[in-house]
């Protein structure tokens, strides 16, 4: 019951944010961050499993990319091009991963990170009329949304485009926390513990951990089509392996065992305290370095991890009963006779 | 006709012959004992029984069929569960998490089902549940059901490595070591436990150094050397055959008759 109250106090916030913030800019904030979680979310998936990937960039990149050729160069509607991207993604994940997926280990990393930097070079230099070169893709259309007796609608507001976020990033949580929470997940943990130990149990440790990459990738392309028709241009750099060693940033953040909750909380902090240290101006990456640096020496549960174990600890019960002493002195003597 | 039978069986490590002609029966409902000087090849049989190593020569069958070149998952499904030498369990997870992680192969819901939570699944995970508190009761651990894999004392992580295996449901079971580290008491109670799981209709292959509870326990030993078999009988044999003294204790002529 607790939990249901919390979960509709939080949907109702997270449906009410673009009311209560009125600035463009924010929500634009709010929507980067939405696509970093799904695709830190992606990133965890994977370790969960024991692959270290450093190529979730590139493969965000191929749904963003295939959305946008979809679009702009074959006339697709939105719908079908964002729908093909993930899929399109997933089995581009399907024939990558069965070859990088069974060394696993460091070998998979360093695969993971050449194809981050071939996918990046590849949409650079070659198929220029195709991939658009250095200078990327321009006049990808806004989504348009076809509601039967209404017409087509174009989302073209800031607001309707975090709503089309809030969307794919609950039907990622959905789709990853059933995964987790059934006979999959369990395999996943023990495969990503000691995979020796789940071989001689029966778990086909390089199928469990092919479908975790795919279906990882497949999130990863979807977010990459929605950041195609979100930003309307795309250039090869906004894909490069730097994005994904920030991914590994914002999963260390928010907590490596919070499969969901973490990724939302990193990526969310880490998309606003820079922000937030503008004003610092040119010192800005600077303050950032030494804020994370302090946040993974201080908090190595992560944010989310560290929270969690407060609770456990009754520290927030002990805080309830101090605020409810300074703000109702008088109920709470009650309560304790 | 044994529930296992290797034939002729070779695995090298590079110019280092770690088992050279090996031929052995395991029985349906026996304990074989598999004893031996340090690196003599008992734990490499081990991994190439359960496909983890893939050997160069010879034939594995189970109940008939040729488990020879399986992958070790394969080798699970066919029903042959196994321990290993050093704990390896799901540290960070629970006791009973780590319990129910064995049941990977028993899952009959469809996995459509089980992604969605339909009652049926759910009906299912309850079955397991239970199965899981059974194995845990079974082998006198249920009261640590909650606590951290890693914060067990070693005796009580060996037995958990024996829990998982058996929520495989297997037919043979292959203990790598299962007393190493045990005090007397202990190892007094895993004999006990060897012997209920082989009641249950479990057969064991035992790999371990304690002559005490290997010659108390197993009905047959086969003895091996530098990855050969120089001896096989009942234990009363393997204690006055000369060649296995030698083998195991050097030429000083020790007593094996511990027991």
């Amino acid at each position: 019951m607790k939990k249901l109250i919390c979960l509709l106090v939080v949907g109702l916030l997270l449906i009410g944010l673009p009311m209560m913030i009125k600035s463009p800019y924010y929500i634009h904030i709010f929507i980067i961050s939405g696509i970093y979680s799904i695709l830190t979310m992606g990133f965890l998936m994977q370790l969960r499993v024991g692959l270290i990937s450093l190529g979730v960039a590139a493969f965000w990149g191929i749904g963003a990319y295939t959305s946008a050729i979809l679009t702009t160069r074959l006339g697709f509607p939105f719908w079908l091009s964002f729908s093909s991207s993930g899929i399109i993604t997933a089995v581009m994940a399907f024939g990558i991963g069965f070859i990088i997926v069974r060394p696993a280990g460091i070998s998979f990393l360093i695969m993971t990170l050449a194809l981050n930097f071939i996918f990046v070079h590849v949409m650079g230099t070659t198929y220029v009329e195709l991939f658009g070169g250095w200078g990327g893709i321009t006049g990808i259309p806004h989504p348009t949304l076809f509601i039967p007796f209404f017409g087509s609608l174009e989302l073209v507001s800031k607001n309707s485009y975090y709503y089309m976020m809030l969307f794919l990033l609950l039907l990622t949580i959905f789709v990853f926390y059933n995964i987790y929470h059934s006979r999959a997940g369990r395999a996943f943990d023990t495969i990503g513990e000691t995979p020796t130990l789940s071989a001689s149990i029966g778990i086909n440790v390089f199928r469990y951990r092919l479908v975790a990459f795919v279906i990882a990738n497949f999130f990863s392309g979807l977010a990459g089509s929605f950041y195609a028709h979100y930003q309307c241009f795309l250039v090869p750099e906004a894909f490069d392996f730097w994005k994904s060693i920030y991914l590994q940033i914002y999963s260390i953040l928010g907590g490596v065992s919070y499969l969901i909750l973490g990724p939302i909380v990193g990526s969310a902090i880490a998309t606003i305290v820079p922000e937030i240290l503008r004003f610092t101006g040119l010192l800005e990456p600077i303050f950032y370095g030494i804020l994370i640096l302090i946040f993974v020496l201080f908090l190595p549960a992560g944010i989310v991890g560290s929270l969690h174990s407060l609770h456990h600890t009754g520290a927030y019960a002990q805080m309830g009963k101090r605020i409810r002493a300074l703000l109702l002195p008088g109920m709470e003597i009650h309560r304790d006779k | 006709m044994g529930l296992l039978e290797v034939k002729d069986l070779y695995k090298n490590f590079g110019g280092l012959s770690a088992l050279t002609h090996l031929n052995f029966d395991v029985f349906d409902g026996e304990i074989l004992g598999f004893i031996g000087p340090n690196g003599a090849g008992k734990t490499t049989l081990f991994n190439v029984v359960t496909g983890f190593f893939p050997p160069d020569k010879g034939t594995i069958t189970f109940e008939g069929n040729n488990i020879t070149n399986l992958k070790p998952h394969q080798v699970a499904q066919r029903g042959i569960g196994r321990t290993f030498q050093l704990s390896t369990l799901c540290m960070r997870s629970t006791v009973f998490d780590n319990v129910f992680s064995g049941f990977h192969l028993n899952y009959r819901v469809n996995i459509l089902r089980a992604f969605f939570h339909l009652p049926s699944a759910r009906k299912e995970e309850e079955v397991m549940r239970e199965k899981a508190m059974k194995i845990l009761e079974f082998l006198g651990i249920a009261s640590l059901k909650d606590e951290l894999a890693r914060n067990l004392p070693h005796g009580h992580q060996r037995m958990l490595g024996v829990c998982i295996a058996l929520a495989t449901n297997p037919k043979l079971l292959l203990l790598d070591e299962p007393m190493t580290g045990m005090n007397p008491e202990e190892t007094e109670v895993m004999v006990g436990l060897v012997r209920k799981i082989r009641d249950n209709g479990v057969t064991i292959v035992i790999v371990e150094h304690d002559m005490k509870a290997v010659m108390k326990l197993c009905n047959r030993i086969v003895v091996l050397s530098f990855g050969e078999k120089i001896a096989e009988g009942v234990p009363k044999e393997i204690k006055e055959n000369k060649q296995v003294i030698e083998a195991y204790l050097g030429r000083e002529g020790i007593s094996l008759d511990v027991a």
